[in-house]
């Protein structure tokens, strides 16, 4: 008898590519329900009806009650009812609705990890009721290749992946407690403070990162640079000149440094060792999620969530496995034989997949991280058609790693000379240093992404006399440390075991887009910083990264079975009770620090610079409030003594540079506009910088 | 009674004329002074002078160098 099942999907392309994977043609009927697309798939005797999601389609909301905090009553509602602005959601609540009637087999075919499973679980559930889920599989697949789609529909598991859906759900309500409670705390005390309404977020993943932040920002201001001096020769060997560096590399007093350079000034040095090691390194490990996105901002500078989007986009196309994963390897199963016949037909590949083949065994490189749900993120083998921009890099660099992955080590000789300089007092030693690729191994699979270290010397032999050339000292002064960029921020997170490779971009992306962050080196704002410092007093839990772990680790245990949700929600309860009570008592004190801080924020960022007309006056962004239009004025045209004005750029974000133009003193801005690069200008449209426009005269 | 730190918003801290961080800045100075002095041979004023040129200097240091300088006070 015909059966027809239900196959649930996470999302409109995955769910097109699943329909066609699994119809017997190939070629499903499809429909249009509601603006929704849903597929009919034949496979032997049975019907597939497939439908997708939209992501979420359900999500918590409190239960009854005002815009307040303590809220700890929800309940799971359809997500157009918690958010407005999920409303497209509820179409696709309507079309499953009526795509599954008649079904009496259910199938979950939405991506393998947590939010996957709770997708599905949150659609039978609700959509076609408790008993659904009796008769509901779970395919399981890392790719939308037909091969892999087809294997997960005959391998399918019996049942749900229940102990992953409990662990999901635990983790949405215990974010969704902290999160709801801590915003409503800290927008409500600068509501009450000042009459003014911000969205102030805070969670627990949040607190901690924002806090790692702000500490390094602690660091950096607070740093005092040290004077400290190095010494650097040069020395010539058959007529190609070699850089010395002194065998101590810091010297902490300058007349120690002058010293050491007039006594070894015009002598020659000799040689008196040379060593030579031979290095081999190792293959990269292929990627998981927090490798690429490290890698593509080391290489491109492209954000985490840039690289995600990407990834996904390409995941969807088949032409990537599954980009949310931890492993760094790549398991026997997988055909890498089939995959680099697959990428073979891609241009630019074929001459590296053709040496890659010509191995009799291909066993890519395994790093230590490892992902029970998928493998490490690698091609498809299925070759794209034209891709263009973030995504023709992102798929490159995923080739091109995995071809690496697979490469032998790379040999490299060392070499080291001791140089000899014999001072008036003492022997002063120098270093010559010098490297030489001798078998090329991986790197030649990974190029471009690779950089050429190597610098090759001529034959050395100990006795040799070589002259001291260029003889200095340089000063130099210890730097503070580097500020986070979103990349190093994500691996200290991960470090740190906060958050999921699921949620790590999007808690990055809130910090920027609350504005507790600014700039690619992710600098902490007046906001950001007064948000922690008040954290800090009132609820230092919120900033802990022991308490976040803590969960993280109960969410572990609820996978295996050892805890229960209904504990995990217990103990958050605790912990938000005795925080907010702390928050409650200082309410008024906390929302007046941070109203200071909005203010300071909104000065700052408006604050363009010195008038350059009447020399006392500042120049700020100005906003008409009859037409909406932004322009730079003069603070003294109040006092009736500057009507300097400017018109600005009515697009995009303006940031001041505190820069002012070297041809005209008008200030110069920074405008960041959506999908193109940002750039700089000089504010005065006459400034004669913007004159002649050709370089041609 | 709590007073506001001379060169921020902050609160001072207890017994100290600066906040937490300008009053940690002002330590920091005090402890790399004699480095710089046995690098460079210098004095505390032009130490000041120096530490608030360079642009690897945070900020709470340089305006505490430049208050210290403005007060005409001699800490070292």
């Amino acid at each position: 008898m015909k059966e027809r099942t239900l196959v649930v999907c996470e999302k409109p392309t995955a769910a097109r590519r699943i329909a066609h994977a699994l119809d017997d043609r190939g070629a499903p009927e499809t429909y249009d329900e509601g603006g929704v697309p849903i597929f009919i798939a034949k496979r032997a005797e049975d019907e597939l009806v497939v439908v997708s999601a939209l992501g979420h389609l359900f999500s918590i909301a409190q239960d009854g009650g005002k815009w307040t905090y303590p809220v700890y009553d929800y309940s799971w509602v359809p997500a157009h009812e918690a958010d407005k602005r999920q409303a497209r959601t509820k179409r696709f609540i309507q079309a499953i609705e009526r795509a599954s009637e008649g079904t009496t087999r259910y199938v979950s075919a939405c991506d393998l990890d947590m939010e996957g499973s709770l997708i599905a679980y949150m659609v039978l559930l609700n959509v076609c009721g408790e008993d659904s889920l009796d008769e509901a599989k779970r395919m399981r697949y890392s790719t939308l290749t037909e091969r892999d789609l087809v294997k997960a529909w005959n391998e399918m598991a019996p049942n749900l992946d229940y102990p992953q859906i409990e662990a999901g759900r635990t983790r949405h309500e215990v974010d969704w407690l902290f999160g709801i409670n801590l915003t409503r705390a800290l927008s409500l005390s600068l509501k009450n403070a000042s009459g003014t309404f911000k969205t102030l977020s805070i969670g627990r993943v949040q607190g901690p990162t924002l806090n790692f932040v702000k500490e390094r920002e602690v660091e950096i201001q607070g740093h005092v640079p040290i004077p400290f001096w190095v010494i650097k020769a040069e020395t010539t060997i058959e007529g190609g000149r070699i850089p010395l560096d002194y065998a101590k590399a810091r010297i902490d007093k300058k007349s120690e440094a002058r010293d050491i350079v007039s006594a070894c000034r015009g002598k020659e040095g000799v040689i008196s060792t040379v060593s030579t090691r031979r290095v081999e390194q190792s293959p990269p490990t292929p990627f998981n999620l927090g490798d690429l996105q490290r890698e593509a901002y080391s290489k491109f500078r492209y954000n985490p969530r840039t690289t995600l989007n990407a990834a996904e986009r390409l995941y969807l196309g088949a032409y990537i496995s599954y980009p949310r994963t931890s492993s760094q390897r790549i398991p026997p199963s997988i055909d890498v034989r089939g995959i680099l016949e697959g990428l073979r037909r891609r241009k630019g590949y074929a001459r590296l997949v053709t040496s890659l083949l010509k191995e009799s065994k291909l066993t890519p490189v395994q790093g230590a991280k490892d992902d029970p749900a998928h493998p490490a993120i690698h091609p498809t083998g299925a070759v794209p058609g034209k891709l263009t921009g973030v995504d023709a890099r992102i798929y490159d660099l995923v080739c091109r790693r995995f071809m690496a992955s697979l490469g032998g080590p790379a040999v490299r000789d060392n070499v080291s000379a001791k140089v000899i300089v014999d001072g008036e007092d003492e022997v002063h030693a120098f270093f010559l240093k010098g490297a030489k690729l001798v078998e090329e191994g991986w790197i030649k699979f990974y190029q471009p992404y690779v950089k050429e270290k190597d610098f090759e010397i001529p034959r050395l032999s100990e006795g040799q006399r070589v002259p001291i050339a260029k003889l200095r000292y340089l000063e130099r002064y210890t730097k503070p440390p580097a500020r986070f960029n979103p990349g190093s921020l994500l691996r200290l997170m991960e470090e740190e075991g906060l958050g999921t490779k699921a949620t790590r971009t999007d808690i990055v992306d809130t910090l920027f887009k609350r504005g507790y962050v600014k700039d690619s080196a992710t600098e902490i704002t007046d906001l950001g910083f007064t948000i922690v410092e008040n954290l800090e007093r009132y609820a230092p839990d919120i900033l802990s990264v022991e308490m976040t772990r803590s969960l993280e680790g109960d969410m572990g245990r609820i996978q295996s079975g050892e805890f229960s949700r209904e504990d995990a929600i217990e103990k958050t309860v605790e912990v938000l009770e005795s925080t907010l009570s702390g928050f409650k008592a200082h309410e008024a004190s906390i929302g007046s620090e941070i109203s200071g801080a909005v203010t300071r924020e909104e000065e700052r960022s408006s604050y363009l610079g010195r008038c350059p007309r009447c020399g006392d006056g500042h120049l700020r962004i100005i906003v008409n409030k009859k037409t909406g239009k932004r322009f730079a004025g003069c603070s003294n045209y109040f006092k009736g003594t500057c009507t300097t004005s400017y018109p600005l750029p009515q697009r995009g974000r303006i940031n001041p540079t505190g820069r002012a133009c070297g041809e005209c003193g008008a200030p110069i801005i920074r405008v960041t506009s959506k999908g193109r690069r940002p750039w700089e200008l000089c504010i005065d449209i006459n400034c004669p910088s913007k004159r002649g426009g050709s370089n041609d005269e | 009674m709590s007073r506001c730190c001379p060169l921020c918003w902050r609160l001072n801290e207890e017994g100290s004329e600066y906040c937490r961080y300008h009053s940690d800045a002002r330590q920091s100075l005090h402890k790399a002074f004699s480095l710089w002095r046995d690098a460079l041979e210098i004095g505390w004023e032009d130490y000041l002078v120096a530490v608030s040129a360079r642009q690897e200097s945070g900020r709470w240091v340089c305006e505490v160098a430049h208050h210290l300088l403005e007060k005409g006070k001699n800490g070292a």
